[in-house]
């Protein structure tokens, strides 16, 4: 009854015949409006209205409300809507309920999202976790998604602010040119007299290891038929069909290789002489070979089933990183593209007691080469290892000075002791009880990475032990 | 002044929260098909659509120019929701309802592809919405009205017939002019797998796989394979046969996924 009553007040104005012109020489662009209503608009340079759809966002453009003009209901109605106020730009991170991607707001009401925590940290300070807003499911459609930031770099705050000074000279802006990773449209092929035959080139294993067989498959077809397909593999004639459109033939490795990649090589002849050629690089997979450039380390080696734990894989600045992966019982669960050195995981492992799962890192550097970190454990038992934090002020020191380390325990069970012990595990200090053990080191003299382990037990006496890694300059 | 806005945000969150009022709770699943309306735990439920993107409502008023019950919504685990991105809005149903906004008295008749075309006099209304045709009239949201794009004023009642845009758009897809021939899976992390992982389409349909996590991952299977496809990165192929296709993904061959094709 009361929604009917609504319609009724509103039935005088109806249908348009209320055409007062706006008092426009009153507004100014960039006003912010309201009528009797409680909306406040922002009066754009077009001449329209633009809605702030939450709080939120007329936060990060505005303080407060000072400033913002009445007019009459006539006058505004006669003012068409011009769409959405998007979050100011470098302001805010934002994400939405149902989707637990970050992204930073950039120029033009551009998401990028932002690859990866440390990124986060290093645009929006340690507590890059406090600054970021929710945007409802509905206005998400307000925003055009830009590129993903997967380096610091690829997003200079700073800038992106300096643009926004105001609503309109944002929505004016396009995309920065910053957009590094984007994709430069590929351009149409020139149009060839001479067609050349559809050839397919297909490999059983990509990467391969040492002693594995390879099946290279080719198929070709062209209107003038096939005279015959060659394979090569590193340049070794492997087989040859003749009269066929599909030819297969296998390859051994060797034991030992000395190179990054092999190359798997097509070469088809028609019947009128034409060649076309189609080339596969295979990288090499040394799975057998453990490379100690990647380092593995798992949060908790022994939980309860159904519990969480995390995994972390580091490649060291030897290595010029193209993709890090880390896997469970063989299975990829996580990669990470970016051109960072570390990669983290966290999932559920669940299973009976006496479970184990086998975990690695498998590091791939620019040029294809491939560097797997030794195997650890996971164990699903009935009483979990304590969770191990060792911290210390700064991670780099001068040559002389002295470093504070601190080991926490964390665990249900309760904590009995920790301890803090040097690279040889000889025990610097033991600490009874719950309480945070603290030791003074040093004065540091030897350069280079140093590491030091802490190690926890709980009052059933399960223990865990994690290392430290610090640097003397 | 600070009340005043406070009172339009918590307005706004309220419409932006679609309510799900079915006690009942079928069982989770992650097979749907373009068409599907899908939810997760949470109340909002979604439109899937042909390009693999969900379409919000933004209030329920909305919803019901479409449905009139919530019967058809499943529901699919939490993280295969988030791999599912936001594709827009979901606007009126052509021809259901007549629209205004509340700071603007024009009343407007939604056309084909979320157009609103400006109703001028109100013998027009009520040809078009009969005799009570008041009735007939929604408010949309300002923050809203941005959904819709402006078509041409109506001057004559034979440039709009309510029953024949109905029965020209019975479904939001039609609405929002996708493609019928065309479907589209997403991969999400190594725990969500292929987004759906089970979904059945047309003979003749083009499936395109998109990467939506930051590893790259690749479709494999018998009659066709992709290359490693960062993130962002498509792969598209053409079903010509009915059947059933097992494809797995490069990364991890423990995630598998099926097209059925009839």
């Amino acid at each position: 009854m009361r929604y009917f009553s609504i319609i009724c007040l509103s039935l005088a104005a109806i249908l348009g015949l209320a055409s007062h012109p706006a008092k426009a020489a009153t507004l100014n662009a960039g006003d912010l409006i309201k009528a009797s209503g409680q909306a406040v608009y922002y009066y754009s340079q077009n001449g329209k209205r633009l809605v702030f759809p939450t709080e939120k966002t007329y936060k990060t453009w505005y303080a407060d409300f000072s400033g913002v003009k009445t007019i009459s209901d006539s006058e505004l109605a006669a003012i068409s809507l011009g769409g959405n106020v998007t979050y100011r730009p470098g302001v805010k991170l934002v994400k939405i309920t149902t989707d637990p991607k970050v992204y930073a707001v950039s120029t033009g009401g551009y998401l990028r999202y932002v690859a990866n925590e440390t990124i986060a940290a290093a645009l929006y300070g340690p507590d890059w976790n406090t600054k970021i807003d929710d945007i409802p499911d509905a206005f998400f459609t307000n925003y055009k998604m830009g590129s993903p930031i997967n380096a610091a770099t690829d997003f200079i705050k700073a800038d992106v602010m300096n643009l926004a000074t105001s609503i309109d000279a944002d929505k004016a802006a396009s995309l920065p040119t910053s957009c590094t990773t984007c994709q430069t449209p590929t351009s149409t092929t020139p149009t060839v007299t001479t067609t050349l035959p559809t050839v397919t080139l297909t490999v059983s294993k990509s990467p391969i290891h040492v002693n594995e067989v390879q099946t290279l498959t080719a198929t070709a077809q062209d209107p003038a038929g096939i005279q015959k397909i060659s394979l090569f593999y590193n340049n070794q004639l492997v087989t040859a069909c003749v009269s066929n459109t599909s030819c297969t033939g296998d390859y051994l490795m060797p034991a030992t290789i000395d190179k990054t990649t092999y190359e798997a090589k097509v070469v088809v002849v028609t019947n009128d002489l034409r060649q076309a050629v189609k080339v596969i690089e295979v990288p090499i997979e040394s799975s057998s070979a453990v490379s100690n450039e990647v380092s593995i380390t798992v949060d908790q080696s022994v939980i309860k089933p159904g519990q969480s734990t995390g995994i972390t894989a580091l490649a060291a600045d030897t290595i010029d990183v193209k993709n890090i992966t880390i896997y469970v019982n063989d299975g990829g669960v996580k990669g990470c593209d970016y051109s960072g050195r570390q990669c983290k995981w966290s999932q559920v492992y669940d299973g009976s007691i006496g479970t184990i799962f086998t975990v690695y890192a498998i590091v791939t550097n620019t040029g294809g080469r491939t560097y797997r970190s030794e195997s650890k454990t996971i164990t699903l038992a009935t009483n979990d290892v304590p969770q191990v934090l060792i911290t210390s002020g700064p991670t780099t020191i001068y040559s002389g000075e002295t470093l504070q380390v601190t080991v926490n325990g964390a665990d249900e069970n309760g904590i009995k002791w920790s301890e803090l012990l040097n690279s040889q595990h000889v025990v610097l200090k033991h600490c009874d009880g719950a309480v945070p053990c603290t030791l003074v080191t040093g004065p540091w003299t030897q350069k280079g990475l140093n590491t030091l382990y802490g190690k926890v037990s709980d009052l059933l006496n399960a223990t865990n032990e994690q290392p430290f890694t610090f640097m003397v300059q | 002044m600070l009340r005043r806005l406070v009172t339009l945000a918590s307005t706004v969150a309220m419409l932006a929260g679609m309510v799900m009022p079915v006690a009942t709770q079928a069982a989770v699943t992650s097979v749907f098909n373009p068409g599907s309306l899908i939810k997760g735990s949470g109340q909002a439920v979604y439109y899937f659509a042909e390009n693999g993107k969900r379409y919000v409502f933004p209030n329920e008023k909305t919803y019901f120019t479409w449905y009139a019950n919530f019967d058809t919504v499943v529901q699919i685990p939490d993280n295969l929701l988030y791999a599912i991105p936001i594709g827009g809005n979901v606007t009126y149903r052509p021809g259901k309802k007549m629209v205004k906004i509340t700071t603007d008295p024009k009343v407007y008749v939604v056309d084909r592809g979320a157009y609103l075309r400006h109703v001028t006099t109100e013998q027009l209304a009520q040809t078009f919405y009969n005799i009570n045709w008041k009735n007939q009239i929604d408010d949309v949201p300002d923050a809203f009205f941005t959904n819709y794009k402006m078509g041409n004023a109506i001057t004559t009642a034979t440039e709009y017939k309510p029953t024949d845009v109905m029965t020209m758009t019975t479904t939001i897809s039609q609405d929002k002019g996708f493609d019928d021939t065309m479907a589209a899976v997403s991969i999400g992390n190594t725990l969500t797998g292929f987004v759906p992982a089970t979904m059945t389409v047309k003979v003749g349909t083009t499936v395109t796989w998109t990467n939506q996590d930051s590893a790259s991952h690749s479709i494999n299977s018998d009659g066709f394979q992709s290359p490693d496809l960062p993130y962002n990165k498509t792969y598209t192929h053409k079903f010509s046969q009915a059947g059933s296709f097992q494809y797995y993904d490069g990364l991890n061959r423990t995630i598998v996924g099926t097209i059925n094709v009839k």
